[in-house]
């Protein structure tokens, strides 16, 4: 059974494959997302304190959730590129860094413009802004890192290295809220205690949450297709796949 | 319509943070498109041992 899941590790099984998963978490991304928007933006009644600027939860906390999530699964990829010398796992860390800065990006952006009419502020240094825009760096360093470095087995090595150097970063923003007096809430949703939302939002947050789980999961699938045939170029399996062989050129 | 837009007085914070969030979304989806026709473009340009010019309508896996 342990020699049957090395048959995935190969680039040319695992394409197929990710080929024919991608679609579904694609559709399931957009269907979560639409159910979630609407019941979000126009079923979720009013807050109380926050009037209809809390609204940018439903984006905010998926996007900020799926960001740590992202560099951990990343982090995991590298370590077996590195312990294993598997080109496939470094390649799925590869694929994850665009999204991951993406995600990144969302939460800062999304928190910039919650912040303004809930503290004032569009931005301030306190701890959780400070290491989740130090996560963005992560992210952009390790994508451009890959690019200054020509030889991709190097540079697969070089940038799982950096990625497990950085991980230690993804602590310090969860905990950031506990640790030290942040300006940024503490939050709102645990594994240990009732959440602190109505139930109509904790739905729409958690069908967002799934919908950007859907997501990160089918672009990172199509991306490693599009990395695996970029580093397998020249190799005949690729010269027989269909979507190939229809290409006029 | 108007009202929900107006997002209580909180349009421009609701909307800013929706409105981008939709667009880099859009911006990876394409990029991703792009990159995935391009890779494919140079693997059929990079064809070992299958050059196009040998293949015709009556041989086309180009086994002969």
């Amino acid at each position: 059974m342990a020699a049957h899941w090395f048959l995935y590790a190969s680039p040319a099984s695992f394409y197929p494959i990710a080929g024919r998963m991608a679609p579904w978490f694609a559709a399931a991304a957009a269907a979560l997302a639409l159910v979630g928007l609407w019941i979000g933006l126009v079923v979720a009644p009013t807050d109380a304190q926050q009037g209809d600027a809390y609204r940018i939860i439903f984006i905010h906390v998926p996007a900020a959730w799926m960001s740590m999530f992202i560099y951990l699964v990343m982090a995991f990829w590298s370590a077996l590129a590195l312990g294993y010398n598997t080109r496939l796992s470094a390649m799925m860390a590869q694929a994850l860094a665009p999204t991951g800065a993406l995600m990144t990006f969302i939460a800062l952006w999304t928190g910039a413009f919650w912040g303004r009419p809930t503290w004032g502020t569009y931005w301030a240094w306190d701890a959780r802004m400070t290491s989740e825009l130090i996560l963005l760096f992560l992210y952009l360093g390790v994508i451009a890192l890959r690019n200054g470095i020509d030889d991709p087995r190097r540079a697969d090595k070089a940038c799982s290295v950096l990625t497990l150097v950085g991980a230690v970063n993804v602590p310090i923003i969860y905990f950031s809220v506990k640790w030290w007096n942040t300006l940024h809430q503490g939050s709102t949703i645990s594994m240990t205690a009732a959440p602190k939302m109505a139930a109509i939002m904790v739905t729409a947050l958690g069908l967002m949450t799934l919908a950007t789980w859907g997501y990160a999961i089918a672009v990172a699938l199509i991306r490693v297709r599009a990395i695996i045939v970029e580093r397998e170029r020249g190799a005949s399996w690729l010269s027989h796949l269909p979507e190939v062989r229809r290409l006029v050129v | 319509m108007s009202i929900f837009l107006s997002m209580g007085g909180y349009g421009w914070y609701v909307w800013m943070a929706y409105g981008v969030t939709a667009l880099v979304i859009a911006v990876e989806l394409l990029m991703l498109r792009a990159r995935r026709r391009r890779t494919l473009v140079e693997a059929k340009l990079a064809e070992p041992e299958m050059p196009v010019t040998t293949r015709s309508s009556l041989d086309p896996a180009g086994m002969a």
